[in-house]
């Protein structure tokens, strides 16, 4: 940061405030910079398909960024003022987990009960030759 | 070739319909036709405009929704009528009054009109009539999004409306499930209304949903804290939140519908890659939460009654308050009951089934305090009690027949029969409808100035509560024995015929039950001078809308109250209490046009989009963002009322005294 | 600062409201994830996101939301120090990134569908068109936002109305970078890791 943007901007009674936020945006910046080129990383040196751990912890990474972002950059916080957008994200991101959630498990539930495909199907009967 | 791309696919087929549904636009048309003449005749068109259409006033808005609510409940209850008069008719060689196709248009639109329009119409008439007079305010946090979202359900309302004069509606039920709903298997523009009138109604709902759950969080008058709120009003909160967490599966849903038809994408197509399940899946995510968004106010409106006409303070407030939570939270974990014998295994059923189990508990919890509040208080059978006595044994039997259907194998048997059928409308008939039918007798002198005739409100709820029962006990017998719904035909040895016709009666009387109480209605403002109110306060109420005159003025309150305790008003009679009479002048919302302009191009949007007319929709979706930048570039939105015109008003209604 | 028009806003009601309406915006992405979720293997005989999409071309798109994100960050701070300029040089940053993010994901959908690999080839590419481009479209939405707070800005100055849709368009501008975090990391890196 220049002198003169310093001195612009950090004058004053809002001087201190300000710079925690100026001070907010750059840490947030820098971490997801950060983990995005983590998670890159790991997938495009990835030498197994469907790894899942590498596709987990790619995961906890996003999941990292979004907390991260979340207080940063959407400045979330348990202050008073914050509260109430706090509690309304909160239960959102809850809503969100179990209708995703139940319905990649609703959806796979289908997927495994229906009838398989010409090969897998030849593949069972034979499996219960004898029967 | 010019003019065909200028209007899509309309033609003159578009305009060729059966003689019903030619009855049915005449019936429209005429009544259109005859209200622009009384308007006329009278002169009452600027104050049409100028009071009511640009009015910014939540109570207006109310007012006006509860109006197209009760217009869109009369025809979805006429659409009702034709269903019974072909079930009762329609055995063996003889098949009724209409045909397949049209019988299919018939159930979807009665029930999408009744759901989108008739029930969400009451529900946010009413909330937008109380809320913000409950808690003590002036006005709900955005007034001119408020009638934002009027105008936009009104569009979506006048284009579902559309359908019947011009092409046809929808004949895959009021959900639309593909593949039946997709373009090889509905070819006509039907389900393009269906979609549009919800997509254009549900941004309507969304928006109210974000402005009341603002209003309440930062509106309310000093001193109420939220466990110093009425009920109705923590019931508002967590339906409010309930819509705000679930319309937008419905929005992406059915934008994802429209995209295969218009475009050919495979989100649920048969081939090519597509899911059906997933639609029914991802709409019933929304469609559970939609029950709850209805029911809750009406719980709280029940709250509120009960209290007052006990005369004593409502029973278990906090448990109440965990009640409305635990199923705000619970609402989004049942919603494959809907589906359980739709291919899933025995583990996903099952949760889904005990969960389903789990919910009743917390309504359970609320009619035991609702019960507690009238035991020894000093109980006035009113209109609205009717209303509520009707509830508790007609929405209980209604209930436990859904915590039957909750078990998964009884569901195999049940599943879309009639038995499903008299559940879901003895939830939503005597629980939406009694519920709201009671708010709106409750509340109609603080909004009108005029007492509503007893005697008749009495009789509608009885004719109400006995047509029910009429209408929907063949229903469940009939659900038992096998009878499916959607059923336009079937053979006479199954034995069903007499109930149908029974069913039919019950109908009719249900029919007579809404005349009366409109006849209620009417009648009381036709005696209004003897029925006036002149006190504000008609049955010793307990909240604070019943401290200012009636009718509410614009403002609600002269002076915003200070509250201290839970029912603050009813506390203040007990303890004699004094006011500090400090007036001050205040600023109000102008009224403003931009609303019905906006929804005019969400109108022109939607039927351009249903008719492939790019033009149109191009034009419609420039005017709402010119509506938009048009308001966010008004400078001039309020004025102000001096506290010499309160005062006034004050001794007008009160008298010197006070 | 309470006398602050910036730190007023973010008190106001207005900010409250369209925090809601993010969220709300949210759980669209959301059913929006939960389709592609279920319908990402469903390629109908065509080729799987290992194979179609690029890896650097997502994390140069990424980089650059990101580093839009904390322009229009910079855009609130110089707000709050009252600097009319500033506010606006930041905000033309913000535009000209989000620009070149819309370009290059534009460029790559024009380039797909070419190949036959449109949205109506499978319920996959659906899901993906869909997902990515309801992104997209906030972006655009986005980006004629600014021109009309930017035009706002000019004309009538820092104003509290102003200052209210300053706060409110760099709430929606963090937000679109939180989906493209998800997106980037379910579409792209779990699709080249084999989901």
């Amino acid at each position: 940061m220049d002198i003169h943007f310093q001195r612009c901007i950090f004058n004053g009674a809002y001087g201190a405030m300000i710079k925690e936020r100026l001070h907010n945006y750059l840490i947030g910046f820098v971490s997801c910079i950060f983990l995005s080129i983590a998670g890159y990383s790991i997938a495009v040196s990835s030498t197994s398909n469907l790894n899942y751990y590498e596709i987990g912890v790619v995961g906890i990474l996003a999941l990292s960024q979004l907390t991260i972002q979340g207080i940063f950059f959407l400045h979330l916080s348990l202050q008073k003022k914050d509260r109430y957008r706090l509690i309304i994200a909160g239960l959102i991101m809850l809503i969100i987990t179990i209708l995703v959630s139940g319905s990649i498990w609703i959806m796979n539930n289908l997927n495994s009960h229906m009838m398989p495909d010409a090969s897998r199907m030849n593949q069972y009967i034979k499996s219960q030759d004898g029967l | 070739m010019m003019l065909a791309n200028l209007l899509g696919l309309l033609n003159v087929d578009s305009f060729r319909h059966d003689i019903i549904q030619n009855v049915g636009v005449g019936i429209m048309t005429l009544s259109i036709f005859f209200a622009s003449l009384a308007l006329t005749y009278f002169r009452k068109w600027k104050w049409l405009f100028g009071e009511w259409l640009s009015s910014l006033d939540h109570k207006k808005i109310g007012v006006m929704y509860i109006i197209v609510a009760v217009l869109m409940l009369s025809k979805a209850g006429f659409d009702a009528l034709l269903m019974r008069t072909q079930q009762s008719l329609s055995v063996g060689n003889n098949h009724g009054i209409l045909a397949s196709q049209h019988y299919q248009q018939i159930f979807s639109s009665h029930g999408t009109t009744m759901i989108f329009f008739a029930a969400m119409g009451l529900m946010f008439g009413i909330i937008n009539l109380a809320v913000p007079i409950l808690i003590g305010t002036r006005d709900v946090a955005f007034p001119w999004l408020n009638s934002v979202s009027f105008w936009l359900f009104v569009s979506g309302m006048i284009l579902l409306n559309t359908s019947l004069a011009i092409g046809d509606f929808s004949g895959a039920g009021w959900l639309a499930y593909p593949p039946l709903s997709e373009l090889q298997f509905s070819p006509t523009v039907g389900v393009d209304y269906w979609i549009w009138s919800l997509q254009i109604a549900g941004v309507g709902s969304l928006l109210s949903g974000i402005n009341f759950i603002v209003t309440i969080l930062m509106k309310r008058t000093k001193g109420m804290n939220l466990m110093k709120m009425p009920m109705f009003v923590w019931s508002v909160l967590g339906s409010m939140t309930l819509v705000v967490f679930a319309f937008p599966v419905l929005t992406a849903t059915i934008t994802l519908l429209y995209l295969d038809r218009l475009v050919g994408t495979h989100f649920f197509t048969s081939g090519g890659g597509g899911n059906p399940m997933m639609y029914v899946n991802l709409i019933w995510a929304w469609g559970h939460p939609e029950v709850y968004i209805l029911i809750l106010p009406a719980f709280g409106i029940f709250s509120e009654i009960v209290a007052t006409f006990s005369k004593k303070k409502l029973f278990g407030y906090t448990s109440m308050v965990w009640a409305i939570w635990a199923i705000v939270i619970l609402s989004f974990t049942v919603w494959l009951h809907h589906f359980f014998t739709m291919g899933a295994g025995a583990d996903v059923n099952g949760f889904f089934g005990i969960m389903t189990m789990i919910i009743a508990i917390p309504t359970g919890v609320k009619i035991f305090n609702w019960l507690f509040t009238m035991f020894r208080g000093k109980i006035t059978f009113s209109a609205p009690m009717i209303w509520f006595v009707g509830f508790i044994l007609l929405f209980s039997i209604g209930g436990v027949a859904g915590v039957l259907l909750a078990v998964p194998p009884a569901d195999f048997q049940l599943h879309n029969s009639l038995f499903l059928v008299a559940h879901f409308h003895s939830m939503i008939v005597s629980g939406v409808l009694f519920g709201y039918f009671a708010g709106i007798v409750y509340w109609f002198p603080k909004f009108s100035g005029i007492k509503l005739n007893e005697r008749l409100g009495k009789i509608a709820a009885y004719l109400w509560i006995l047509g029910f029962i009429v209408a929907f006990v063949p229903l469940y017998a009939l659900g038992i024995m096998g009878a499916t719904r959607r059923m336009d035909h079937y053979s006479p040895s199954m034995g069903w015929q007499p109930l149908f016709i029974v069913a039919g009666v019950g109908v009719l009387i249900i029919g007579l039950g809404l005349l009366t109480l409109v006849s209620q209605v009417l009648y009381s403002v036709y005696k209004h001078v003897e029925n006036k109110d002149r006190t504000g306060d008609p049955y010793d109420g307990r909240t604070l809308e019943w401290s200012i005159p009636s009718p509410a003025p614009h403002y609600n309150f002269s002076i915003l109250p200070i509250v201290k305790k839970t029912d603050d008003f009813w506390e203040s009679k007990q303890e004699k209490r004094s006011r500090d009479l400090v007036y001050k002048d205040i600023s109000m919302p102008k009224n403003s046009y931009i609303g019905l302009f906006l929804s005019s191009g969400a109108f022109a949007l939607g039927f351009g989009a249903v008719w492939h007319i790019l033009w149109l929709s191009i034009v419609g979706l420039l005017i709402i963002l010119g509506s938009v930048i048009a308001r966010t570039l008004t400078e001039d939105t309020e004025y102000t009322i001096p506290k010499e015109k309160l005062i006034l008003d004050d001794i007008q209604f009160y008298g010197e005294g006070k | 600062m309470e006398n602050n028009l910036v730190i007023k806003a973010e008190n106001s009601k207005s900010y409250l409201g369209f925090w809601i309406y993010i969220l709300t915006d949210c759980v669209v992405f959301a059913s929006l994830f939960a389709v592609y979720a279920t319908l990402h293997n469903n390629t109908n005989g065509g080729e799987s996101a290992q194979i179609l999409f690029s890896m650097p071309l997502a994390l140069t798109q990424t980089i650059i939301l990101l580093t839009s994100s904390l322009t229009s960050g910079l855009a609130i701070i110089a707000a709050l120090n009252k600097h009319k300029t500033r506010i606006l040089l930041w905000t033309v940053v913000t535009f000209l990134l989000g620009s070149l993010f819309l370009f290059l994901e534009l460029r790559e959908f024009n380039h797909l569908a070419s190949m036959g690999d449109s949205w109506r080839a499978s319920g996959f590419l659906s899901s993906y068109f869909v997902l990515v481009g309801t992104h997209g479209l906030h972006i655009l939405i986005g980006l004629l936002w600014m021109i009309v707070l930017g035009l706002i800005i000019i004309k009538k100055g820092l104003t509290a109305k102003s200052m209210k849709g300053l706060v409110m368009f760099n709430l929606f501008w963090h937000f679109l970078d939180v989906i493209w975090i998800f997106i980037f990391s379910v579409v792209y890196l779990m699709g080249h890791m084999g989901l």
